[in-house]
């Protein structure tokens, strides 16, 4: 049998395994409360396995791999430890969070700066930012399901499109029911592969020896030929230099830790105990599973020093699983990389859908709306951006890939001042925050224009200097904290 | 999971959906499997069958036997054929085939062979079924992507087809649940359908207006009765009293006032009239508490009419009043005689009392036909173009102690109403304001009861 025939059947049985798991939520949906953030219900089991899904999108499964493989250990600094370290906040962010009980991120701004201009705007960035995501991922999806089940890249699109349109018309009930099994899976897949990697070069010491004596180009068209020991060296021998790991603390690590999508995972547990506990097993589980596709990275390489036949580092991992250690378990890793895009991608559709339905709609035409209406209005809604999002992915704009990267930044340049500042801020102020959040926008815009390579950076020092001097301006000025 | 009605619904519809698209995909794929072994059996066949001829026709044209089947052997090698094999003594001149060499007695092998007696040669085609269906498998790979993308499109629907159904019904249960917890009328369903779903909830809410205002009458009733025993009990002490003062304030002022229009002499006289007034009053309390038994006779209307025709006082300060009686026939009716005229005086001095200079009563009796053909019904409409009554008060017209009159007791239409009751007859009262009054009533007639005869015994 073919194994693109073994994968597909595979890919059949998650499907039956994804409808039966995502089914439940409609049921128990019957407002915007449960719609959004599951009534407040979670507790730490179901927590944990809905922040680690939705952390663990193809950035992690692919990306780390893919990083490993071709930077070595340095990509911990550049990528894990700043997403870890943006995790960090979420602990200090969910005592006061809970505090003020509310559905979305931009509410939260609307309540504590009394501004609805704050509130329409931050659903905008929402809204935008996980609509262009959700493209990056349907075609990130696309492209190795296809070559994988040997199918048309546009079929693959469809079938992710489907998936994720199943689990978010359920609302978080749903989607995060479908987490619990899209997450094992992730278990399964990274555990399985660094078993057969670890099996096949023989132990983690004769893999970290075979990593330290490579000196290959990693594939034809990467710019760099890695250095003897380079695999090994926490900054790749001058590939990755401290600079950039620096800038990727203000790209990746304050965006995640201001993604309203961990903010939401926040608020949706039951109290703050289970909120922390959420946070700090996550981490710990999250750790352990970089750990091991770290290992399968530098494992793969030692396996197999260079890659003639791909093009990226997204494509080193499912090349592993089909090529250098395909085994009867390769169709169930595959499913697992399957199933982190699709976890991330359910989430970050149902926040699209807040940021319009719930931080602009509601706020702007009609607070005291039917909660049936409302529902309805957004599945009609989710199923509006996801459709756009797959035409858009049948020809993913290139600029978009490119710039992909930066999306969370747009997070830290407009969300992190507000919402840090309005949480531990006495003096903080609505003109600080509308002014922080036009500032740092537009600072990151045209950086990005500019063509700079770490935007993130000079938008979060604007954003939070605009809102330190404004609110300090305006509070000295008697302009009273607007809490309601 | 909860064997709730949505999943009653969902789960056998999601099972029947899956199991419908696994049937027809795995049907599809086994007509292909069986089409491509038949393809390629057929084909081997041909294949074989030329390649004797081809044999016959060497061992025709080249008369060594040996020769030919070695130009015979060269030839085969030569052309390599795939799956081919040729054996010869149990040994094997040509094998292209990687398979087992128990393949004649396997049921995993489409074999196509023959035995060629001449050369004392086997040859022919052995193909590994398993290969063919893998073949299959990865032809039909679309028609696998097809049920997939068919099978979450149709869960899908599954899903927000056993919602929508039993959303509401959920909300009908939970709706009945409130009211039963809270015990509160209040609640009302809103569920906009225009299905059976929609039909129930408006006659769950009509039933529950009914019910609040029912229980509403009942509290008010219960505790009206109440008042009424109570009334009652306190009205025999009061009455006795009340006669001594009206004898003595009699006395009195046959001592004291001499003259008929002197201004003690009114004075006593609005006394009495007010002792009166409330003598009245504890008499209909007493009425209304405790009416007497009826004793059932035989009860001739227009009788009874003319008797409290003659007893009312239609003339009452002045008014012309007409009244006007409009029957067919004298009917008997089976109830007690007094209070049958006790319920006609009450209706006719309302209608009096509610015209105010000049009117017209009519009082109407006719026969009653019922659905299954027999008249044992009488009605008496009573009719004036009085003041009418306003429609909001039309539902407390037999609650005691309701009246829109200064003077009145608002006991006159709750004695008629209970004395209507117990002599097993019927009342309703329409009314327009401005325009008049109707009462109608309806009694059984003599000689239709069933228990007439033990009514009269008692």
């Amino acid at each position: 049998m073919s194994k693109s025939i073994i994968y597909l059947l595979h890919f059949a049985i998650y499907t039956l395994l994804f409808l039966f798991f995502g089914k439940g939520g409609f049921k128990k949906t019957n407002n915007a409360r449960d719609f959004f953030v599951a009534n407040n219900s979670f507790g730490v089991g179901q927590s944990v396995f809905t922040y680690c899904a939705t952390w663990f999108s193809a950035a992690s499964m692919q990306g780390v791999t893919g990083n490993v493989y071709a930077y070595g250990v340095s990509t911990i600094l550049y990528s894990i430890a700043p997403w870890l370290f943006g995790a960090i906040f979420h602990i200090i962010l969910t005592r006061k969070l809970k505090d003020y009980d509310v559905i979305t991120v931009p509410e939260f701004f609307e309540i504590r700066y009394n501004s609805k201009f704050l509130q329409v705007s931050g659903g905008l960035i929402v809204l935008i930012t996980y609509t262009l995501y959700i493209i990056i991922q349907v075609a990130g999806f696309g492209i190795v399901i296809s070559e994988l089940l040997n199918i048309n890249y546009f079929i693959s699109i469809v079938l992710m499109y489907l998936f994720i349109i199943y689990t978010t018309f359920g609302g978080l009930f749903s989607v995060a029911r479908t987490h619990i099994l899209n997450f094992s899976l992730v278990i399964i897949s990274i555990i399985a592969s660094a078993a057969i990697v670890i099996d096949s070069i023989g132990s983690l010491e004769a893999i970290f020896e075979g990593a330290r004596l490579i000196n290959t180009r990693p594939f034809s068209n990467f710019p760099y030929v890695t250095e003897t020991g380079g695999l090994l060296h926490p900054f790749a021998k001058g590939q990755m230099p401290p600079s950039i790991i620096f800038m990727s603390f203000f790209g990746w690590g304050l965006g995640l830790s201001t993604n309203p999508q961990y903010a939401t995972r926040i608020i949706s547990t039951q109290d703050r105990t289970t909120a922390k506990k959420m946070i700090i097993y996550s981490l710990i589980i999250l750790s352990l599973l970089y750990f091991g596709l770290t290992v399968i990275g530098l494992g793969a390489r030692v396996l197999v020093s260079s890659i003639e036949s791909i093009n990226s580092v997204d494509e080193v991992f499912p090349y592993l699983i089909n090529n250098t250690i395909y085994s009867p378990l390769s169709g169930l890793i595959l499913i697992g990389i399957c199933a982190a895009p699709i976890s991330t991608a359910n989430s970050q559709l149902l926040l699209a859908s807040s940021g319009f339905t719930y931080d602009i709609y509601k706020n702007l035409s009609n607070k005291s709306i039917d909660d049936n209406k409302f529902l309805n209005i957004n599945r009609l809604f989710i199923f509006v951006v996801s459709t756009m999002a797959l035409a858009l992915s049948i020809y993913p704009p290139q600029s978009l890939l490119e710039y992909g990267g930066y999306l969370w930044g747009f997070f830290a340049s407009t969300f992190l001042a507000p919402l840090y500042g309005g949480l531990f801020w006495e003096k903080a102020t609505k003109q600080g925050a509308i002014s922080s959040f036009v500032a740092g926008i537009i600072t990151l815009l045209v950086f990005i224009i500019k063509g700079s390579k770490y935007p993130s950076l000079p938008g979060v020092i604007v954003s939070g200097i605009t809102f330190y001097l404004v609110s300090k301006y305006y509070h000295g000025k008697g302009s009273v904290r607007d809490e309601k | 999971m909860r064997n709730d009605i949505e999943n009653k619904i969902l789960i056998p519809f999601m099972l029947l959906l899956i199991l419908s698209i696994l049937v027809l995909t795995i049907i599809s794929i086994a007509n292909s499997y069986k089409l491509i072994l038949d393809n390629e059996g057929n084909y081997s066949r041909r294949e074989l069958d030329n390649i004797l001829v081809y044999m016959d026709y060497t061992k025709d044209e080249v008369q060594d036997e040996d020769e030919a089947s070695q130009i015979v052997l060269d030839y085969l090698k030569e052309r390599n054929i795939e799956n081919f094999f040729l054996v010869h003594s149990d040994e094997y001149l040509i094998k292209n085939i990687n398979i087992k060499d128990d393949f004649f007695n396997s049921q995993a092998y489409l074999l196509i062979y023959e035995e060629y007696e001449d050369y004392d040669w086997t040859l022919g085609y052995c193909l590994e079924k398993s290969s063919l269906f893998y073949e299959v498998l990865d032809n039909e790979r679309y028609l696998i992507l097809v049920s997939i993308i068919v099978m979450i499109i149709s869960m899908q629907v599954t899903i927000i087809v056993s919602y929508s159904i039993s959303k509401p019904i959920k909300q009908l249960a939970a709706y009945c649940d409130k009211i039963i917890d809270s015990s509160s009328f209040n609640e009302k369903i809103d569920i906009k359908r225009i299905d059976e779903i929609g039909i129930l909830s408006d006659a769950l809410n009509n039933m529950i207006a009914r019910l609040e205002e029912n229980n509403e009458r009942l509290i008010e009733m219960k505790s009206l009765s109440t008042i009424g025993q109570f009334a009652a009990g306190i009205a025999h002490e009061i009455r006795n009293p009340l006669t001594g003062m009206k004898t003595s304030i009699q006395v009195l002022k046959y001592r004291l006032c001499k003259e008929d229009n002197s201004t003690n002499g009114r004075l006593f006289d609005g006394v009495i009239s007010e002792i009166d007034r409330i003598n009245e009053l504890i008499t209909g309390l007493l009425d209304f508490s405790r009416p007497r038994a009826p004793s059932f006779q035989e009860t001739k209307l227009l009788n009874v009419i003319d008797m409290t025709l003659k007893g009312i006082n239609k003339a009452e300060e002045g008014k012309n009043i007409e009244i006007n009686l409009k029957y067919e026939e004298d009917i008997i009716i089976w109830a007690d005689n007094f209070h049958i005229k006790q319920i006609l005086l009450n209706i006719l001095n309302n209608a009096i009392h509610s015209i105010e200079s000049r009117g017209v009563i009519d009082i109407i009796i006719k026969r009653i036909e019922k659905d299954d053909g027999h008249d044992d019904l009488v009605e008496v409409q009573i009719q004036d173009n009085g003041c009418g009554i306003d429609e909001k008060n039309l539902n407390k017209l037999f609650t005691p102690f309701f009246t829109t009159r200064k003077k009145g007791t608002g006991l006159g239409l709750s004695i008629v109403y209970e004395l209507v009751k117990i002599n097993k007859g019927t009342i309703k009262i329409n009314s327009v304001l401005n325009e008049g009054t109707q009462v109608i009533m309806q009694f059984p007639i003599y000689g239709v009861e069933e228990n007439e005869e033990e009514n009269t015994n008692n």
